[in-house]
């Protein structure tokens, strides 16, 4: 946790889509509204490539057909700052939805003493 | 009697690999080091450990007891298990106590913004403890921040306007920003009219494909 309060961190590796990470945003944006501020801590920078349908194999690889972000267990994803925790825990419930893998809420905390600090 | 935290350590012999056996039975794997000595390994009981470094954090002096003989020493490093939180290693840093010594000690936000009440703002904190240079007696356990400096939107709270104790040099550049307060993520006029359009959509006057087909497949025959 780099910014803010409240956190969704992933418990599996996964490539997350662009499509993925924006369901997300819009999932948070739409539940806390007017409050709160969103970090998206990550990026879909890698682009992955597809053939089209019914194309035979070979010809060459086929072009860029969605950017991935790739995320590897721990990674926090999305950080919440600004709204009560009830909210937080409910927006990113909501966003853990948008992705394929096991996510998991956590809270700031001090990396000595291991205490919360939200 | 000396106020320091108490902490108490054994010399540890297993290294590598192996310490996953000690964490099993409870004895978390340690280090001791610092200027002019050879590192020490160790191994401290869980429990006390934890709560040492709840009292402690990274700012508190901690006296070690190893073997009848008491070290100073600062919380330096804290590895946990990134999914349960459990403790997995902790460094311990020698200090001398007429030495100086560079740490980081943790911010404490108090007070109130008088701007935050008027709207939806949101604070924003950059910095969550600053590097401090100081002799290990004038160490602070935390650096208070006063939140009420903050009066309009395009003020900051900087490193330059902390206030720390006498003795005690603050590291971070003076311009790093600490906290400020930020307009909340707003939702644009499409994004709003899309989801409204979303909400207004009603599910049993959807169509379904398949059943236009099979009344297509009637009238055919």
């Amino acid at each position: 946790m780099q910014f803010g309060d409240f956190g969704l961190q992933a418990l599996e590796p996964a490539w997350i889509t662009s499509r993925q990470i924006e369901a997300c945003r819009r999932a948070i944006v739409r539940h806390v509204r007017r409050r709160g501020k969103i970090w998206i801590r990550i990026f879909p920078d890698k682009p992955v490539t597809a053939k089209p349908a019914e194309t035979r194999m070979g010809k060459g690889k086929g072009s860029v057909d969605h950017w991935v972000a790739v995320v590897k267990p721990g990674r926090v994803m999305i950080e919440l700052a600004g709204v009560p925790e009830d909210v937080a825990r409910e927006a990113l419930r909501l966003a853990g939805h948008k992705l394929p893998i096991q996510t998991k809420f956590i809270k700031r905390v001090d990396p000595i003493s291991g205490e919360e600090v939200a | 009697m000396s106020k320091n935290i108490q902490l108490e350590a054994s010399k540890r012999e297993v290294v590598g690999k192996e310490v996953k056996h000690l964490r099993r039975s409870g004895m978390i794997p340690a280090v001791l080091y610092g200027p002019d000595r050879e590192p020490l390994f160790l191994q401290v009981e869980e429990r006390a450990l934890a709560v040492a470094l709840a009292a402690a954090g990274g700012s508190q002096i901690i006296d070690l007891n190893i073997a009848g003989k008491a070290h100073t020493a600062l919380v330096r490093s804290v590895q946990r298990d990134y999914m349960r939180g459990n403790l997995l290693h902790v460094d311990f840093y020698a200090v001398s106590m007429d030495r100086v010594i560079r740490t980081e000690v943790p911010l404490e936000f108090t007070g109130e913004a008088p701007i935050s009440a008027e709207g939806d703002l949101v604070l924003v904190t950059g910095l969550n403890s600053v590097e401090v240079e100081c002799l290990p007696g004038d160490l602070p356990a935390h650096i208070q921040v006063d939140l009420s400096a903050l009066d309009s939107l395009d003020t900051a709270i900087t490193v330059a306007d902390l206030v720390v104790p006498a003795g005690v040099t603050i590291l971070t550049p003076a311009d790093d920003m600490v906290a400020t307060l930020s307009l909340p993520e707003r939702v644009s006029a499409e994004e709003e009219e899309a989801e409204e359009a979303l909400e207004e959509v009603d599910a049993d006057a959807v169509e379904v494909v398949r059943r236009r087909r099979e009344e297509e497949e009637e009238g055919e025959d």
